[in-house]
């Protein structure tokens, strides 16, 4: 431009005093000086910035998954499954990928306290030793009250701590879902208090009542993995899934059919099938008997839908000993009915496996009432604590910390401050699982172990050691106590040494598994207790009248039992269903909703005898209009100020020998008050687009979509190879957002509240999309993981003024942070919305919590945008470790994306889609195939295979 | 912006374009005298005897001081500088070396990939065997980086002079003259280096 007058103006000023200044800065400038410390001796398996993978388990649950942890410079940086674990094959929950940042947490204890005061570990065994000498003189007891104990040898220690004392160890599963009568049912039928493995790959119906299997269930790993594998043979042998419930899971939003219906409808429902199957199977033992009960009991009452219940009941009758029935109640005649209806319809043995039962359930509620009634009456001398929060997570959980306050010896064994710690006076800081030596058996016939992999960060000790201390061990370092342990279980004298090193490297041995004593199996006059049972269970009452409302306490798959609530990753992380994100909320059906006068966001005061919460409303389609569904998990002591009233623990109660989590009867009215939800999706439906789709039959096409070839602008790109593709299967993609936590550990994503989430700046490169679709009262669930689609015409590449967004040779669409001017073009001109800016910096100032960080992608600084790389960092080290051994081309299968591996149910693939033989270009040709918004020829590199809602034609579209 | 503007503005960019900020010639005084000419040069011992992880991983690395004390237990056991490296063992103190050669956050640059395909260290690092006190004799910049990766590379006396100064092993698996730069793995795709 140039200007008729040649005076200087304001615009050439600034210029030129711009150029000069940024010259004599250049000229001046040199880095600070900066040092390199090399090791004086170094370890030998470390190479700077080489990672080393290391197996080990997950401690996040009792279920105990195969980790593989991914070591830099010293420190883990990354968790993924253990591809070789019997159970978990690979896979890794929302919550086991959360536990790095677990690790690293600034929150976490980090020395041993006496009365709130720090002492060292030698003054807390001392006043320990001294107060348990006093409990051995005086009448009183000692309890240890834990979560399951998956670990044989932790579980030994315990019970030899307490051994002197007459103790009692009473394990309790925290959390919505209670296992307790389940428990009990097992025990009536097998003489073991197990839960029976579950064999969902030899089912043809899956029956749930109101278990949430791949959910928050026990091993949602393994369920997720079972359930998916199952639906891909469906092509061959035909499979139907079934939910029974009254507030929506997770399992109920993947089932091809979901029926809601209150508890205790559930139960007579499962009694009516039970009489019914017990009619048809005459010559079968024990249906006689069974018939006999339930016509004296009269609890076979007929169900209100009978039509539907009949064609349920065909359909259980058509699939005998192919079929699997599983309820997640904890309700005893409810338990008994499935335990029958499993034994009547021939499936133990086939589907059910009791040979092998599941050990990752012990929490019997009577133990834990047995436990609570002498904690009151005043005979309990000392209580340890480990790793559960009672004070917060049971009602009455203030009565209980009076009583732990009052007495002469209390311990709280933890890794950070709780409700519980605060209530007693020992808190024993405990290791994290990433600190560990372990034995885990999930199963009866499955053993694995964890080796830490990172020295302790604080002063902490591992839980198990400090039994071995205060049990007068002769060796109390768990690691010795752990081999010595198995040592003699395996009794392979010499060879031990070499065999253990080879168990800890692979995680597993089948040694192990072999030297685990099994626990007797009591057969004998099982069936006729538990027909007792039946026989004496009266028509059940409702909870509520039947317009009233009754409350569902439910997990969520972010928090689970809310033991890993403070962890940033898992609150922010947006709920698959309610797609709500950092906030608890109540549950509605949209009826529901209405006849309460509320919307999103209305703060509804739900009262459960005398006992009342308030939480905002988030409707919930598919919910039965009588249930509210309330998550559990929310209102730690340590959390965010006023957070206890949010605790919905409060609202279970204690009926008999069994904690009631659902069907209790409440009150809901509106409070008036207000607030706006974090939401990480607004739209509930497509709008009739054809972005997500589901089809009748696994080998079906998708209807109404043509597949033509769009007319292009662009030129064709060059064909190049490796051209890297990615496949998801919606038919097995569950929503469990195990791939979204997995994607935010990789690559370095930051949390960025409540607040911002709220103004719709979330910076997840992958967010899991949901949509209903047909009844309103009751939709179909239909979950599209969206990414970058790494589109071959990409129209965020052209609009880019700086070229910070271009295309690669192996067809990724690369972004260049350090190009990148923050002019947002791109992502306004993104069609599918999945490119995030950085609005702030999102430096992490501690330096314990920046340890998380991977080293291997760039932290990315305010004012850039970034989204989805395929995990090219991955790609890269592949390419240089191919190239490096003489290899030009790609030899397929080398590259694994963070949500790739982590996907419990493998449904995405990945891969180079010009490898004619390759997974990707196959899964490419099925029927199901297509890709979202293909018709704008920008040509995406994501194909997605339809979900398939295998229906037939009668209860298609019929409500409740 | 008037034309008289543009050239009274132009000195100011030719300075900016002599004073690149790039560290060349940076040649910082070390916690231990040590020198590469000695060691790499006139006892000919090899640059990855001492910087082992260049074949391994993302880092050449600085010697552990235990690699230094491999030899001189034998060799120079009370020689002044030495006796700083043992006191550094026995002290468990870290020596505290300048760091010459830096790349930016952003860029992420592989040794061992580098070493494999027959790039000597000497293309980067410059004439290190005759270097008393080592000095950083290239910018390291993009563009720097990329004039290696634009062309067909590697050439045959680079190749040679690897072997000359890598281990026996390192020569068996990489023979000289063997590595043909193709158009697919000239790697100037923006992701290779900034992910």
């Amino acid at each position: 431009m140039t200007t008729t007058d040649d005076s200087p103006t304001r615009r050439g000023f600034l210029t030129l005093l711009g150029i000069g200044g940024a010259a004599s800065l250049a000229a001046c400038k040199r880095d600070p000086v900066r040092y390199a410390l090399p090791y004086l001796v170094p370890p030998e398996e470390i190479t700077p910035g080489v990672p080393v993978k290391y197996a080990s388990t997950c401690t996040a649950c009792p279920a105990a998954c195969g980790l593989l942890v991914t070591v830099l410079d010293g420190r883990p940086v990354k968790l993924e499954g253990l591809p070789s674990h019997p159970l978990s094959h690979g896979g890794l929950c929302a919550i086991g990928q959360a536990d790095i940042r677990d690790l690293y947490d600034s929150g976490r204890l980090q020395s041993p306290t006496l009365g709130g005061r720090k002492v060292s570990w030698a003054v807390l065994d001392e006043e320990v030793a001294a107060r348990l000498a006093e409990i051995r003189t005086s009448k009183k007891t000692l309890y240890v009250l834990a979560p399951t104990l998956t670990s044989p040898t932790m579980r030994e220690a315990v019970v030899r701590f307490l051994e002197p004392y007459g103790g009692t160890l009473v394990e309790h599963d925290a959390g919505a879902h209670r296992s307790s009568a389940a428990l009990e049912a097992a025990e009536l039928l097998t003489g073991r208090a197990l839960l029976p493995a579950l064999d969902i790959g030899k089912a043809d119906l899956l029956l749930c009542l109101a278990a949430d299997l791949v959910g928050t269930g026990p091993e949602p790993v393994f369920s997720m993995r079972a359930l998916a594998d199952r639906r891909r043979a469906a092509a061959a042998r035909p499979f139907r899934h079934v939910q029974v419930e009254g507030s929506v899971s997770l399992t109920g939003a993947n089932a091809d059919e979901r029926w809601p219906l209150r508890a205790t409808e559930r139960r007579e429902l499962a009694l009516w099938l039970l009489s019914r199957v017990a009619a048809a199977s005459g010559s079968v033992p024990g249906a006689a008997a069974v018939n006999e009960a339930l016509a004296a009991s009269g609890a076979a009452r007929t169900p209100e839908a009978q039509p539907r219940a009949e064609a349920l009941l065909v359909e259980l009758l058509a699939a005998r000993g192919r079929s699997l029935v599983v309820s997640g109640a904890n309700d005893l005649v409810e338990q008994v009915a499935v335990a029958l209806l499993n034994s009547l319809l021939g499936n133990e043995g086939t589907t059910l496996d009791p040979a092998h039962p599941s050990l990752v359930r012990r929490g019997l509620d009577r133990n834990l009432v047995d436990f609570l009634a002498a904690l009151s009456a005043g005979t309990v001398g000392g209580v340890v604590v480990l790793e559960l929060d009672p004070v917060d997570q049971l009602p009455g959980g203030d009565r209980i910390a009076d009583a732990l306050r009052k007495l002469p010896l209390s311990i709280a064994i933890t890794d950070r401050p709780t409700a519980t710690a605060a209530a007693c006076r020992v808190v024993a800081a405990a290791h994290h699982g990433l600190e560990r030596w372990g034995d885990f058996a999930p199963r009866q016939n499955v053993v694995t172990l964890a080796q830490p992999t990172i020295r302790p960060l604080f002063e902490t000790r591992h839980p198990g050691e400090n039994f071995l201390h205060w049990g007068g061990a002769a060796v109390t370092e768990f690691r010795a106590h752990l081999m010595g342990a198995w040592q003699e279980r395996t009794k392979l004298g010499l060879a031990f040494a070499s065999f253990w090193d080879g168990a800890v490297s692979d995680g597993t041995a089948p040694e192990l598994a072999a030297a685990f004593a099994p626990s007797p199996h009591r057969a004998g006059e099982s069936l006729e207790a538990a027909v007792r049972v039946v026989r004496s269970a009266a028509p059940a009452a409702p909870a509520a009248p039947a317009d009233g409302i009754e409350v569902d306490l439910i997990e969520e798959v972010a928090l689970g039992d809310g033991r890993r609530a403070h962890i940033p990753w898992l609150r922010e992380l947006p709920d698959p269903l309610t797609r709500t994100s950092w906030t608890p909320c109540v549950r509605v059906a949209p009826e529901r909703a209405r006849a309460l006068g509320t919307a999103d966001g209305d703060i509804l005061r739900v009262d459960v005898a005398g006992r009342a919460i308030e939480l905002p409303v988030r409707i919930m389609p598919g919910q039965h209009p009588g249930v509210l569904g309330l998550p559990v998990g929310y209102g730690r002591l340590d959390g965010d100020a006023g957070e206890a009233s949010r605790n919905a623990y409060r609202l279970a109660r204690f009926e008999g020998t069994r904690l009631l989590t659902g069907g209790l009867a409440a009150h809901a009215v509106k409070t008036g008050a207000a607030m706006s939800l974090p939401l990480m999706q607004v739209e509930s439906t497509t709008h009739g687009r054809a972005i997500v789709h589901q089809v009748a039959r696994p080998d079906a096409a998708i209807e109404g979509v043509e597949h033509q070839k769009a007319v292009s602008l662009w030129p064709d790109l060059p064909q190049s190879s490796p051209k890297w593709e990615m496949v998801i299967d919606l038919d097995a993609c569950t929503g469990c957002s195990a791939c979204v936590v997995a994607c935010q550990a990789e690559n370095n994503l930051p949390v960025v509240g409540a607040d911002e989430m709220r103004r719709n700046r979330d910076m997840y490169w992958l967010r899991i999309d949901r949509y209903f679709t047909g009844d309103a009262a009751n939709p179909d669930v239909l979950f599209e993981p969206m990414l970058c689609q790494q589109c071959e015409n990409a129209p965020c590449e052209t609009v880019c003024p700086v070229a910070a967004t271009v295309h690669s040779e192996d067809g990724l669409n690369v972004q260049v942070y350090n190009r990148c001017v923050g002019t947002r073009y791109c992502a306004n001109n993104c069609p599918y919305k999945v490119r995030r800016f950085n609005w702030f910096s999102h430096t992490v100032e501690s330096p314990v919590e920046r340890l998380v960080l991977n080293p291997n992608v760039v932290y990315r600084s305010r004012g850039v945008m970034e989204k989805c790389t395929f995990c090219v960092q991955r790609i890269q080290a592949a390419r240089i470790a191919m190239r490096k051994q003489g290899h030009e081309d790609w030899r397929g299968g080398d590259v694994q994306t963070a949500c790739q591996q982590t996907c419990p149910a493998r449904a995405i693939t990945f891969g180079d889609a010009t490898d004619p033989h390759g997974e990707v270009a196959r899964l490419k040709q099925g029927p199901r195939a297509f890709q979202v918004l293909a018709e704008l020829g920008v040509k995406p590199s994501v194909t997605y295979l339809a979900r398939v809602r295998n229906r037939p034609r009668a209860a298609d579209g019929s409500g409740s | 912006m008037s034309l008289r503007t543009v050239l009274a503005g132009l000195p100011a960019v030719l300075l900016l374009a002599a004073c690149e900020p790039t560290n060349v010639g940076y040649s910082p005084d070390q916690p231990i005298v040590y020198s590469h000419a000695v060691h790499a040069g006139a006892l000919k011992i090899p640059c990855l005897y001492c910087h082992f992880g260049a074949e391994r991983g993302r880092y050449a690395g600085i010697p552990p001081a235990q690699i230094c004390m491999n030899c001189h237990t034998q060799v120079l056991k009370e020689h002044p500088e030495i006796l700083k490296v043992k006191k550094a063992l026995a002290e468990r103190q870290p020596i505290e070396w300048v760091r010459i050669h830096r790349l930016p956050d952003f860029a992420f640059f592989n040794h061992s990939i580098h070493v494999r395909r027959g790039v000597a260290c000497q293309t980067c690092h410059g004439e290190v065997q005759s270097m008393g006190r080592v000095t950083q004799v290239a910018p390291l910049t993009m563009g720097w980086c990329l004039e290696c990766h634009r062309r067909s590379w590697p050439k045959a006396q680079e190749l040679e002079r690897v072997a000359a100064l890598n281990t026996p092993q390192e020569e068996a698996a990489f023979p000289p003259g063997q590595a043909p730069m193709t158009r697919a793995n000239r790697l100037t795709d923006c992701d290779v280096c900034h992910h």
